[in-house]
């Protein structure tokens, strides 16, 4: 349905953002598409390896991370192993192209969200909105 | 093709598109196969737009293609996002649905695999606009889809061989 | 076609039009001169088995990626254009290993780096058609490691 136009997200605090990813050009594509979704964003951090990203979450508020399994230095998920499970830790999507089951069964069982590479803008959209618990219609 | 009239039903026929902003309106294009049906509406303005258009770019197709910008999905979208703009529309607010894109059959049947660059061209087209797609039923081997848009609610309704419902 | 060289064109695919939004064509079977292709990125991966990956693309393939995955012009995505080929090789790897190699293997991916290393005779290979243009992808398996 294309007719609704609410905008209680919109009303939500800023999000805090950290996109974690070697890729120059990924990390442009998931902040574009972040941004072309109308939710309410704040701060956008970037992270170009697991060390740096680390680095960001323990002194920023960040409230969702979107985090890319290989990288050099530090790993996306040795990453959010070390960070560990704050009380009021981020919504992490786990964003790969590591398309093993072994891989994406992994992320599952550490609670996070996982978004398979190659994706299309409107699925990082959905995935997003999902993590977040906000229904398509309410952007 | 221009659209045909029919108690408030406008038939957009391929290479055409209809823009409305008349609550009794419903936009409606038949039997997609490779086509894109491609639906847009403001919420606000309650402007609604219904394209349906047949090849992917008019760049391949310069001689064929003058004078025909309803039938390339490159210069037909632009100009049902000017049309609804016309009408009071903003691109921020206009949500997207498209239906079509369907393969004539497999590899080896569909060299020219229309559906497939219709969708790739429209993708691309809409992702360099900042615009992203709110709801789509596409691709798939030998499917006939129609779409049609209720200017009223902005609801979009996908008409199937085997199944029928809102986009 | 043998299995792998169907994984990698299974993979290329993907990754070219759903991430680099360029319509992927035929495969080919007469390769290209290497000047024809004349970007090139190689992604090692490591763990239950060693290998690389290469990809080459002809230049309107090389300029186009960056354009489309970014949704820029011409020139504007110039500074891009090793990232965003490096990206898809990425992309292809991660997609092709798990059905060349299991998908209960878990591997480690490189940060895709510039140019071709030597590949062994036995390596997998597919060329395809992208747009109007071409892309070669080489695939290296250095063996299985025993733990």
């Amino acid at each position: 349905m294309i007719d609704r136009h609410r905008t209680p997200a919109a009303a939500a605090p800023p999000l805090s953002v950290l996109v974690v990813d070697d890729s120059r050009v990924m990390r442009a594509m998931i902040i574009r598409t972040l941004r072309l979704c109308g939710l309410p964003l704040g701060t956008v951090h970037e992270a170009a390896d697991g060390l740096a990203g680390l680095g960001i979450l323990e002194t920023e508020p960040i409230t969702l991370a979107l985090v890319d399994i290989n990288m050099p230095k530090l790993s996306g998920l040795d990453m959010l192993a070390r960070l560990g499970r704050p009380a009021a830790g981020p919504v992490v999507i786990v964003v790969s192209s590591d398309g093993s089951d072994a891989r994406a069964s992994q992320v599952l069982e550490m609670g996070h969200g996982f978004l398979h590479k190659p994706f299309a803008p409107e699925d990082l959209r959905d995935a997003v909105l999902r993590a977040l618990g906000i229904p398509d219609d309410d952007r | 093709m221009a659209t045909a009239r029919l108690t408030g039903e406008r038939i957009v026929g391929v290479g055409a598109m209809c823009v409305s902003n008349a609550p009794g309106d419903r936009l409606v294009a038949h039997a997609l196969g490779s086509c894109l049906g491609v639906a847009v509406f403001d919420p606000v303005a309650r402007v609604g737009g219904l394209l349906h258009v047949p090849l992917p770019s008019s760049v391949d197709d310069r001689d064929r293609s003058r004078g025909r910008p309803l039938e390339y999905v490159d210069t037909a979208v632009p100009a049902l996002f000017r049309d609804c703009y016309k009408l009071g529309a903003t691109k921020g607010r206009l949500r997207v649905a498209v239906a079509g894109g369907a393969s004539a059959g497999d590899a080896s049947a569909d060299g020219f695999q229309i559906g497939k660059r219709n969708l790739i061209m429209l993708r691309k087209l809409l992702w360099k606009n900042g615009v992203l797609i709110h709801a789509h039923d596409v691709g798939g081997e030998r499917v006939w889809r129609t779409i049609s848009l209720d200017v009223a609610s902005g609801r979009v309704w996908l008409k199937m061989p085997d199944r029928e419902g809102e986009l | 076609m043998t299995d792998n060289a169907i994984a990698l064109r299974v993979a290329a695919t993907l990754a070219f039009e759903e991430l680099g939004l360029l319509c992927v064509g035929s495969a080919v079977d007469t390769p290209s001169e290497p000047d024809a292709l004349p970007a090139a990125v190689s992604v090692a991966f490591d763990g239950a088995h060693t290998g690389c990956l290469t990809l080459r693309v002809s230049d309107d393939v090389f300029r186009a990626l960056a354009e489309n995955m970014l949704g820029l012009e011409g020139d504007d995505a110039e500074p891009w254009r090793w990232d965003a080929l490096g990206e898809m090789a990425n992309v292809i790897c991660g997609n092709a290993l798990p059905y060349i190699l299991g998908t209960n293997t878990r591997l480690t991916l490189a940060p895709p780096a510039r140019g071709a290393p030597p590949m062994s005779h036995a390596a997998s290979h597919i060329e395809i058609e992208v747009e109007a243009g071409r892309a070669r992808v080489l695939l290296d398996l250095g063996g299985e490691r025993r733990q």
